[in-house]
């Protein structure tokens, strides 16, 4: 049920944007999109990436809780694990600036 | 051969000085300087007339600089008894990393005018030390025995 509803959503709001972008014309419009784009694209990477690494430390938590032994070998994992996802959210930032700066698109948009 | 184990012990110690006292994260942090050393020393000679040059050298440095700041952080955090603390602390100081980061890239893209590839392949640097590290321990020589 929990994910016919998220498929739901998901959808509706690709709908709803869609008739956003295709209403708005030229090169404003294309600005509007990207903009828009980059805000949600960021957002999404920023919410999974806070979730990647709270879900990823709860679980190292757990492991040095249970085997304090085994504590070393998961605080390395566990640092693996953080800067893998720290990465990821700084690539996604990287394409968001790009995207909203550098304008790589701004040949196809004006011809 | 002496003088580089000489060496490889100093920054070491500049590094156990600097916080870091587990071996391995001491070990990643040791190898990130020198990768990031090396493509400092390449670069300059080329970054006044390169775009691409300083560009992958301030990616290079701004990841491992985020790179330090968790190691240091992250070694602490799993012994934390709470665990609701230990994610909280863990998630402000993610997010403020990336607002950080986020300034410094906005001001490189946009003030400065980097490359943008140049400043996504200096930011893989550290992808690529993890790669090699991670193969290293996998090498028979460095695999641990079973007891």
């Amino acid at each position: 049920m929990r994910k016919i509803m998220f498929t739901l959503l998901n959808t509706a709001a690709l709908i709803a944007l869609a008739s956003v972008a295709f209403a708005a014309e030229g090169a404003m419009g294309a600005i509007g999109t990207i903009s828009w784009a980059t805000a949600i694209g960021m957002g999404i990477a920023a919410a999974g990436c806070g979730l990647g690494q709270g879900l990823g430390l709860k679980a190292a938590c757990e492991g040095t809780a249970r085997n304090p032994e085994a504590g070393g070998k998961i605080t390395v994992t566990l640092i693996l694990g953080l800067a893998f996802i720290e990465s990821l959210a700084i690539y996604a930032l990287v394409v968001c600036l790009i995207l909203l700066f550098a304008h790589p698109f701004a040949a196809q948009i004006a011809g | 051969m002496k003088v580089m184990g000489k060496m490889i012990e100093r920054v070491d110690a500049f590094f156990h000085r600097r916080g870091f006292t587990h071996p391995d994260v001491r070990e990643l942090a040791r190898n990130q300087a020198v990768i990031v050393l090396i493509a400092l020393l390449c670069c300059a000679p080329f970054a006044a007339f390169s775009t691409w040059a300083w560009s992958f050298a301030a990616g290079a440095s701004l990841i491992s600089l985020n790179f330090w700041s968790l190691a240091r952080f992250g070694q602490r955090v799993a012994g934390y008894e709470s665990k609701k603390e230990a994610v909280l602390v863990v998630l402000f100081r993610f997010y403020l990393r990336l607002g950080l980061t986020g300034l410094a890239l906005y001001a490189l893209i946009v003030w400065a005018g980097a490359s943008a590839t140049a400043l996504l392949a200096g930011l893989s640097i550290l992808v690529v030390n993890f790669l090699f590290w991670g193969i290293s321990r996998m090498s028979p020589k460095t695999r641990e025995l079973p007891n």
